[in-house]
């Protein structure tokens, strides 16, 4: 259904650890998928849309149920946004900024969708009454679910490192063999990834401490 | 707002943690496959020439053709059911009447199944379904010209009278 990962994909056919040292900019090429994409949106070529829409719809759809809304409101809520930013697209230039612009422009639909619903705009949908330990089990099973598309907002280089660092468990050496930086680097960017994924949950409506 | 366990720095950080999860995204929490297709549909409701097969429709049920105009106007205000078909593709349109507008709610049926990846167009309207499958528009004048837009036909339907 979704395509999570297609820049990742795309380097992972190309290369093996051992053989991508041809590869000096991963995040270019990732991050180049994106701009071409949006190219082909602004072109007016319906099928990039298609591919846009498939991609990010998890995201939008998932900021828009945070704000609280339930299925067919955060559907509805979602298509102002793809509305909106198919309008807007001769105005956005940068395409790197397009997650944002979706978490942003959702969020703010789903204010006034839940408005215009007379029903709580900030209130996230809440088991109420569970026993505690299910409230809380219930909240991981919600926040692990948003992380997929949490992830898919963030610049390609963070995603490609928190994907290889705590799903596929690479090590720093094979982390900075891939990502073409020296290993003491990762450290630092392994921190800098997380803040920029927590910062984004949180704009998604997760509270973090 | 929902509260995510404090993290720790090394090893109990949720953000952490949850990475480790498998990162499929889970059904219940995704969009419906209709909403995708309503999504995509998108750029047909800014085109300007339509789909290159152009394709006839007709009208295959009317409420009005049962009764005598007398009658239409006597039950439940101005309300009119049609049903308008292209093959196996239907468009139910029910139309009804307020004091100074009518209301209009149209559905596209294929084999039985609703249908969200098309946009029907009237006049200058042009419309996307909802969440339930529904197109939905109020105008003070009554749609003659239908057209269904799909990526690959533009269905046509034959003009509707409304006297």
């Amino acid at each position: 259904m979704h395509m999570f990962w297609p820049g990742l994909m795309d380097v992972d056919s190309r290369c093996t650890l051992r053989s991508c040292s041809h590869i000096r900019s991963p995040d270019r090429t990732l991050n180049q998928n994106l701009i071409d994409l949006w190219e082909r949106i602004k072109d007016g070529d319906s099928r990039a849309w298609s591919e846009f829409v498939s991609e990010y719809a998890g995201l939008v759809y998932a900021v828009a149920r945070r704000a609280g809304l339930d299925r067919p409101d955060a559907e509805d809520c979602a298509q102002l946004t793809w509305l909106a930013l198919y309008r807007s697209r001769s105005g956005l230039r940068d395409a790197q900024a397009l997650p944002a612009w979706l978490i942003r422009t959702t969020r703010r639909n789903a204010v006034r969708t839940a408005k215009s619903r007379s029903s709580h705009p900030t209130l996230p949908a809440s088991p109420d009454g569970l026993p505690p330990t299910q409230l809380r089990e219930a909240e991981l099973s919600e926040f692990r679910a948003d992380l997929p598309f949490a992830l898919l907002a963030l610049d390609p280089r963070c995603r490609m490192l928190l994907e290889r660092l705590y799903l596929k468990t690479s090590s720093y050496s094979e982390l900075a063999l891939a990502l073409g930086l020296q290993t003491d680097a990762i450290g630092p960017l392994r921190s800098r990834c997380l803040k920029r994924l927590r910062g984004i949950l949180e704009k998604m409506g997760w509270e973090l401490h | 707002m929902p509260r995510v366990p404090k993290p720790t720095d090394r090893s109990l950080d949720p953000l952490q943690e949850a990475l480790k999860a498998p990162l499929k995204p889970d059904r219940a929490s995704a969009p419906s496959d209709a909403a995708i297709q309503r999504w995509s549909a998108v750029p047909l409701l800014y085109a300007s020439t339509p789909p290159r097969q152009m394709v006839p429709g007709h009208v295959v049920f009317d409420a009005w053709s049962e009764g005598g105009v007398a009658l239409r106007d006597a039950t439940s205000g101005h309300t009119r059911c049609l049903t308008l078909g292209a093959g196996s593709l239907l468009l139910d349109l029910v139309a009804w009447r307020d004091s100074h507008h009518w209301q209009f709610t149209a559905r596209v049926r294929h084999e039985e199944r609703v249908r969200h990846d098309a946009v029907l167009r009237t006049g200058r309207l042009r419309l996307l379904p909802d969440s339930g499958g529904f197109f939905q528009w109020r105008s003070r004048g009554v749609p003659r010209l239908l057209e269904l837009w799909s990526v690959d036909q533009c269905i046509a339907f034959e003009p509707i009278a409304w006297k």
